[in-house]
């Protein structure tokens, strides 16, 4: 998940990856809570809060919007919806933006967190806060800085050997159809389950971008990504097919139904092929189903569990 | 005004910049069309249209215009579908293969036809 620092009015705002314990830990503490969407901030200048944004389209629970608000002022007029669950009290709130600003303290200059750290209080005092601090420099985090700050897999257990668990993800089409990430997400990252908003190119996250459009140049791109050839550990499957010569390639993934869905480049997601029937997993696979100009069916692929695309 | 092929999955779509003359021509192509019979837009994989994005909303066009198969649809201010009726599809495919991209042309209009 990405977390955004809502402060800054000119500069983009800072941002940060969660890893997956600490998505997990977020998770939790919002479990059956109302939480405000991103849009409910009042507009005022200096800290806003902190926006949330899922980066896969499995990370949160039914109902919880793909990306939400803790803490700041939320607009006079906003409203729980009927049936939502209570909101965080304040407390919770303010120990909730104190836990999320304490993961992105290697991307956040100190001084500014310090500012945050005051405006809170200062809220909770009833007393207005002063303009952030304006000329700090304020970083992102480069992904080879935060690649190792994913779930690590469990060990496997002495000399057996490692497990193929299947973890393929549910068919979530909402979350890819959002106006703010259909266009900017293509099949790559829908197979692969990871919102990068790049329109993702196999090989490029790694520094090995294809070379060519065809079966081996695009698999062997993605590999270098970190997709598998076999199923080790946590994976997710999906399929690979060309259309020729060289024109374009596209990706399939199986949900969790074991159906298999796909997102032909910056539209809709879909569980249908290009007649219109259902691709079922059983009766229709991606490798016999109609695949419109897609006709070089190369196989399919593994993705393990924290793979990202760019 | 921007063009762009709508036709890849995986890779980005080609677009491309259209000259003044160009933007007055489709303008003219585009101006008062009759309301198209079928409502249709494409989907799924493979040629899905051609987009014109103009988010200035010049020579008096919408900021967002899809054509396909004969139909030209308006996507910003509600659906609106219009019929193509002065083969604007086809020019700004010819365009589209005036700029480099001939053998993806031809292999569309190939696509279209089976």
């Amino acid at each position: 998940m990405i977390v955004t620092l809502d402060v800054f009015s000119g500069r983009p705002n800072p941002q940060w990856r969660l890893s997956e314990e600490e998505t997990a830990s977020l998770l939790h503490r919002i479990s059956e809570r109302f939480i405000a969407p991103e849009d409910a901030a009042e507009g005022v200048l200096g800290y806003r809060g902190l926006i949330v944004s899922a980066t896969r389209d499995d990370q949160l629970p039914e109902g919880t919007p793909s990306s939400f608000r803790v803490g700041g002022l939320l607009r006079a007029d906003h409203r729980a919806p009927k049936g939502a669950g209570r909101p965080l009290t304040a407390d919770e709130t303010d120990d909730a933006v104190r836990w999320l600003l304490s993961t992105g303290r290697n991307a956040v200059d100190p001084s500014l967190l310090a500012y945050v750290e005051d405006v809170v209080q200062l809220r909770k005092q009833g007393k207005a806060p002063e303009e952030p601090p304006g000329s700090e420099e304020v970083r992102e985090l480069e992904p080879e800085e935060d690649a190792d700050r994913g779930f690590p897999l469990p060990p496997f257990p002495g000399p057996f050997p490692p497990v193929c668990i299947k973890i393929n993800p549910p068919y979530n089409p909402a979350f890819w159809n959002a106006p703010n990430v259909r266009p900017y997400n293509n099949c790559y990252n829908y197979a692969t389950n990871y919102r990068s908003d790049t329109f993702a190119q196999p090989g490029r996250i790694s520094g090995h971008l294809y070379t060519a459009i065809d079966c081996s140049h695009v698999s062997a791109a993605a590999k270098w990504d970190g997709l598998r050839s076999n199923c080790v550990a946590r994976n997710a499957y999906v399929a690979l097919a060309i259309w020729p010569p060289g024109c374009d390639y596209h990706w399939y993934r199986q949900d969790a139904s074991g159906s298999w869905s796909h997102k032909p480049g910056g539209t809709a997601v879909q569980n249908k092929d290009q007649s219109g029937n259902p691709i079922d997993g059983t009766q229709r696979t991606p490798q016999n189903c109609n695949r419109g100009p897609y006709t070089v069916f190369c196989g399919y692929l593994w993705v393990p569990a924290g793979t990202r695309v760019r | 005004m921007i063009a762009e092929l709508d036709v890849y999955s995986g890779r980005p779509n080609p677009r491309w910049l259209l000259t003044e003359d160009e933007c007055r021509e489709l303008a003219l192509l585009l101006r008062d069309l009759p309301p198209a019979e079928e409502r249709r837009a494409g989907v799924g994989l493979g040629y899905r249209g051609i987009i014109l994005a103009n988010p200035q909303k010049e020579w008096g066009l919408p900021p967002h215009l899809r054509v396909y198969a004969g139909v030209v649809s308006a996507e910003a201010d509600g659906a609106q579908f219009l019929s193509d009726v002065r083969g604007c599809e086809q020019r700004l495919l010819t365009m589209a293969a005036a700029r480099g991209y001939g053998p993806l042309v031809a292999a569309i209009v190939q696509q279209r036809e089976a």
